[in-house]
């Protein structure tokens, strides 16, 4: 499985990154490289738990207004900055939901859901794949971010565990648990 | 199942256009706008606590509340209560003239029991400085009520019943009628036999023990000189019942006019 390069950074650039965040504590205008580096990578984990387009670009916008503001509470420990902005925007897509501004949607590619099936069943035709968006659009919201974050998005259980704030060999758990909960459930339909 | 939607095959977006969308000047707009007003900060309310917080301790510091400083003052008034009752009594019996102020007792006797009789008075009340006494003579003992220690007395009762002065107990009352009507007077069968007078006397606010129910000319001359329309208390008034038991009537206060 392919690793996120902006995600998983050297010691040097954690360390940079970490100069940016105190210099951005002092002065909110120095925030600006932070936000250059991970706005795409935001915008795309709120994108795809959305349909509307302009909405995720505002969500995106609230997500490092929330962090500006609480960056005095922020402490670097040598996880980077991203953990801490994907838990924010997390948040703000909830709350979005909640406030019926936008809609729950799981975007799927073809190809993901194919690999899926391939965990699944041998067989890979259309019915297959039809049935394997039901039984996704049926899944509990904890399991569907696991399959999401693991099998849409192609991100490490490090990453999963750093996001969702659990270790790494928890995130391959539960991950796996709920894979084996949607073959469950597919295979029952 | 909550409202979820399931789309295929979605169009990418490329990150030029995601780029192309990046406005950090609102990121700042939005993180100005997101700070609270002054009047919310700590920056406000700490020296607004702080200065309340010494204003309380200030405060608390100035008022002499504690319980037990209570319990002294009010065990000491309460000394000071019985040594006077237990000194009116006794002048009361030997027919003498008492002028009482705080820390000073002025003794002026026509009895020349009195000597002899103040004997025992010394012994009762130790603070007072023994001085033999002839007929119309006038001495100053000094007396220091605090230091008094408890003596056992007779009981002295309150009693709830309104003196009058020609009819008045409290309120405007013509200055000749004060000084030659009846005096201090009680109609439930008791006879007032002395009282304490506040007034003015020229030099300023004076409490002084009358022996009797009248207003002597002295003090007439006194209440007329300086006290017209100003109030005057009557206090500590003393009566006997029938029985000859001494019993104190409430106070009174008196405006002398014209």
């Amino acid at each position: 499985m392919a690793v996120n390069p902006v995600y998983h950074q050297s010691n040097t650039k954690l360390q940079q990154e970490a100069v940016w965040i105190e210099e951005a504590k002092e002065d909110a205008e120095r925030f600006g490289p932070l936000y250059t580096k991970y706005h795409e990578q935001i915008f795309r984990y709120v994108y795809q738990r959305m349909d509307d387009r302009e909405l995720a670009f505002d969500v995106t916008s609230q997500v490092f207004i929330k962090a500006l503001s609480n960056l005095h509470k922020y402490e670097f420990r040598g996880v980077p900055f991203s953990s801490w902005l994907y838990r924010i925007a997390k948040s703000e897509l909830y709350q979005a939901f909640r406030d019926r501004k936008a809609r729950r949607t799981v975007n799927v590619e073809s190809i993901h859901l194919f690999e899926i099936i391939e965990e699944i069943d041998d067989d890979d035709s259309v019915f297959h794949k039809k049935k394997l968006l039901k039984c996704l659009s049926m899944l509990k919201e904890a399991d569907l971010q696991l399959i999401e974050l693991r099998y849409f998005e192609k991100r490490s259980y490090r990453e999963i565990g750093q996001i969702l704030e659990i270790t790494e060999n928890n995130a391959k758990v539960r991950a796996f648990r709920a894979l084996e909960r949607l073959k469950k459930q597919f295979l029952k339909q | 199942m909550e409202n979820r939607k399931t789309t295929l095959d979605r169009e990418q977006l490329s990150s030029e256009v995601i780029r192309g969308e990046q406005n950090f000047n609102q990121v700042l707009k939005g993180h100005q706008a997101m700070k609270p007003p002054l009047w919310k900060t700590a920056w406000f309310y700490g020296p607004i606590g702080l200065a309340s917080l010494a204003l309380v301790v200030a405060v608390s510091n100035m008022k002499p509340n504690s319980t037990e400083e209570d319990q002294i003052l009010n065990s000491l008034n309460t000394q000071e209560e019985e040594v006077r009752e237990a000194k009116n009594q006794f002048f009361s019996e030997t027919n003498s003239v008492v002028v009482s102020k705080k820390e000073t007792v002025l003794i002026a006797s026509a009895n020349p029991e009195l000597p002899k009789a103040l004997e025992s008075v010394v012994v009762l009340i130790e603070n007072i400085e023994k001085v033999p006494l002839e007929m119309g003579e006038e001495k100053i003992i000094e007396e220091s009520i605090m230091e008094t220690p408890v003596i056992e007395i007779q009981e002295v009762k309150r009693f709830k019943t309104m003196p009058n002065i020609a009819g008045v107990f409290t309120g405007k009352l013509q200055i000749d009628n004060l000084c030659s009507a009846g005096g201090v007077s009680c109609n439930n069968g008791f006879t007032v036999y002395s009282f304490d007078i506040q007034y003015h006397n020229g030099s300023g606010d004076v409490i002084e023990r009358i022996k009797g129910d009248r207003f002597p000319p002295f003090l007439c001359n006194k209440l007329r000189a300086y006290n017209l329309n100003q109030e005057v208390m009557i206090t500590n008034i003393l009566a006997k019942n029938e029985e000859g038991m001494v019993e104190r009537l409430i106070s009174m206060r008196i405006e002398p006019i014209f």
